[in-house]
């Protein structure tokens, strides 16, 4: 049934794009239909190495997003568990959330250069500071029953944050981490947008400067769809990772 | 401790994406052959002149190889030449300018292409002459070569920049919102020149075919590649003379190498392709002059650093604009 509701949902956007595209003059301009995007989307395929650019693309998502997550939970935990911690890096943090990421890709070339790298700290920048107060705050909101019991079993300190505070906000904090995933995908079409070779961002920018308005489309479509799957392969094996977590 | 284990395992997972990247590039220069020079280019093919002496083995028969990046914005090819990561950029005249006042230290080597008819300004059928355009809304985007031509029509016009009232916005879009009815009039470049006639009170009020040499393609140096390699950049432009006779000679299969490297349709290379005028070895001779007869290059530099500076888009003009030409390159 929700499987039904979804093709529907994705049937009725398809249908109104179509309708929108037939009443558009000029559409091959303003808005290519669904049918000429798929055409587009072939010829990239097949005539562009599009496959190439968009393995680059998840190659840098991947880095970025991971060195994110990786610097980024160690972080969010101090800040959750530790008053002291919090004072000092909560207010750092808070005012670098607030940088805008697409501005500052000037200054991360002259610091970087503009290789792959690049990429990945524009990912970086973008995503880490997001996921530290989703981690803090998921780790604040720990039950005050669940740390009591953990204190009655022993732990304290140091353990009681490993063995209470950090399970219990595992199956949020990897939700967490699935939603910055998609903020990583944004990201890299904005680094690839302005300096890149390859990549999806680059075809689009490529594309768009010529007006292959049906390219442009294809190419965003294509995210849509790669973020559909990244989404789809983190949320299967959450109940394997997580089997105490529990999910209306 | 599970979820430690997991944690650690997903430490050495990233660790091991790190490590190996898909796109196996050669990491280290080959010794007998010159390095390659590294060229950024924003997407457009009036910088074909290269793309073709690199696939025909102009260079490589000159023992010279080019590595050809892509950087959109002047902001972000003034970082990678302020790095160094890269030892030129394809420009206009003008924009040369504006790096310069950026602090970058390059000399102009190359004029790739003269644009004539590529980039332009449209208006509605109303404005009949450049000096209509006096307080009306026209799209163009600050500090690129679309505002500058503005800016030089404005002074032909006897008009000052205030005059005008700018909406500013990205070059390629100020095309489309002037075909979409939102702006007076628009400074934009082919595709949307050709585009014009899609708004039905629209038209060609004026494009670079009008007044050439004003919106000129060129391949943009750091000074210290220069410098150290004064020989390699005298080989670089004999090739790029090369390339632009030889497509003379076979424009077929030269459109088919431009329109395969930009992923255009091999039509809508051509139209485009249409709208410049590549210049080779002795046409660039005279539009460089010499440094004691510089010839119109430098003059439509040194507009470019009045307009600029005028206009706010640089503090101030900078001291010698004449050193931004290089008289060295073999051209003259």
């Amino acid at each position: 049934m929700k499987q039904l509701v979804a093709v529907a949902s994705f049937g009725l956007a398809l249908l109104a794009w179509q309708l929108a595209s037939s009443v558009t003059p000029n559409a091959a301009v303003f808005l290519p239909s669904p049918l000429a995007v798929l055409h587009a989307l072939q010829d990239l395929f097949i005539e562009q190495g599009f496959l190439t650019d968009i393995l680059d693309s998840i190659y840098r998502v991947s880095v970025g997003f991971l060195l994110a997550i990786a610097v980024g939970y160690p972080i969010g935990l101090l800040i959750g568990t530790s008053a002291r911690w919090a004072a000092w890096l909560e207010p750092l943090n808070e005012f670098a959330r607030y940088l805008p990421v697409a501005a500052l890709i000037p200054l991360v070339i002259v610091w970087f250069g503009i290789d792959d790298l690049q990429k990945i700290v524009i990912i970086f920048i973008g995503t880490v500071f997001q996921f530290v107060p989703m981690v803090s705050s998921s780790v604040r909101r720990v039950p005050v029953n669940l740390l009591e019991l953990g204190t009655l079993m022993g732990f304290r300190g140091c353990s009681r944050v490993i063995r209470v505070a950090i399970p219990s906000t595992a199956p949020e904090i990897y939700d967490h981490a699935r939603i910055c995933l998609g903020w990583a995908w944004s990201y890299v079409i904005v680094a690839e947008l302005v300096a890149a070779n390859t990549g999806v961002g680059h075809v689009i920018i490529q594309a768009q400067r010529f007006i292959q308005t049906a390219d442009v489309m294809a190419g965003i479509v294509t995210i849509g769809i790669i973020g559909l799957l990244f989404d789809a392969a983190m949320r299967l094996p959450k109940a394997m990772l997580f089997p105490w977590s529990r999910e209306r | 401790m599970k979820i430690l284990r997991r944690s650690l395992i997903v430490a050495m997972l990233s660790l091991a994406v790190v490590g190996c990247k898909p796109t196996g590039e050669a990491p280290a220069p080959q010794v007998t052959k010159a390095a390659p020079f590294k060229i950024a280019f924003n997407t457009w093919l009036g910088y074909s002149p290269l793309i073709i002496a690199k696939e025909k083995g102009f260079l490589a028969k000159r023992g010279l190889d080019a590595q050809v990046t892509f950087l959109e914005g002047i902001g972000e090819k003034n970082a990678a030449l302020l790095r160094g990561d890269i030892d030129g950029v394809g420009h206009t005249a003008d924009s040369a300018v504006t790096s310069a006042s950026a602090g970058v230290d390059g000399q102009i080597v190359y004029v790739f292409d003269e644009s004539y008819g590529a980039d332009g300004v449209l208006a509605a059928k109303s404005i009949q002459k450049v000096a209509d355009l006096k307080g009306k809304r026209v799209a163009l985007e600050p500090g690129f070569t679309g505002h500058f031509f503005v800016l030089s029509l404005l002074e032909d016009a006897g008009l000052a920049a205030k005059d005008i009232n700018v909406v500013s916005m990205e070059t390629g879009n100020a095309g489309s919102a002037f075909v979409a009815g939102k702006v007076d009039a628009a400074a934009t470049w082919e595709p949307w020149i050709s585009k014009a006639a899609q708004r039905s009170d629209g038209k060609i009020l004026v494009t670079s075919r009008d007044r050439p040499g004003r919106i000129i393609d060129v391949l943009f140096m750091n000074r210290r590649t220069i410098e150290e390699r004064p020989d390699d950049i005298r080989k670089l432009t004999a090739a790029l003379d090369e390339a632009v006779n030889w497509y003379r000679q076979h424009q077929t299969e030269g459109d088919q190498i431009i329109a395969k490297f930009w992923k255009l349709p091999l039509d809508e290379a051509k139209a485009t392709v249409a709208g410049v005028r590549f210049m080779n070895g002795r046409e660039n001779a005279a539009f460089f002059g010499t440094s004691t007869a510089p010839g119109q290059l430098a003059k439509t530099i040194e507009s470019a650093n009045r307009l600029w500076a005028t206009a706010g888009v640089i503090k101030a003009p900078i001291a010698q604009p004449g050193h931004l030409v290089y008289y060295g390159g073999g051209s003259n």
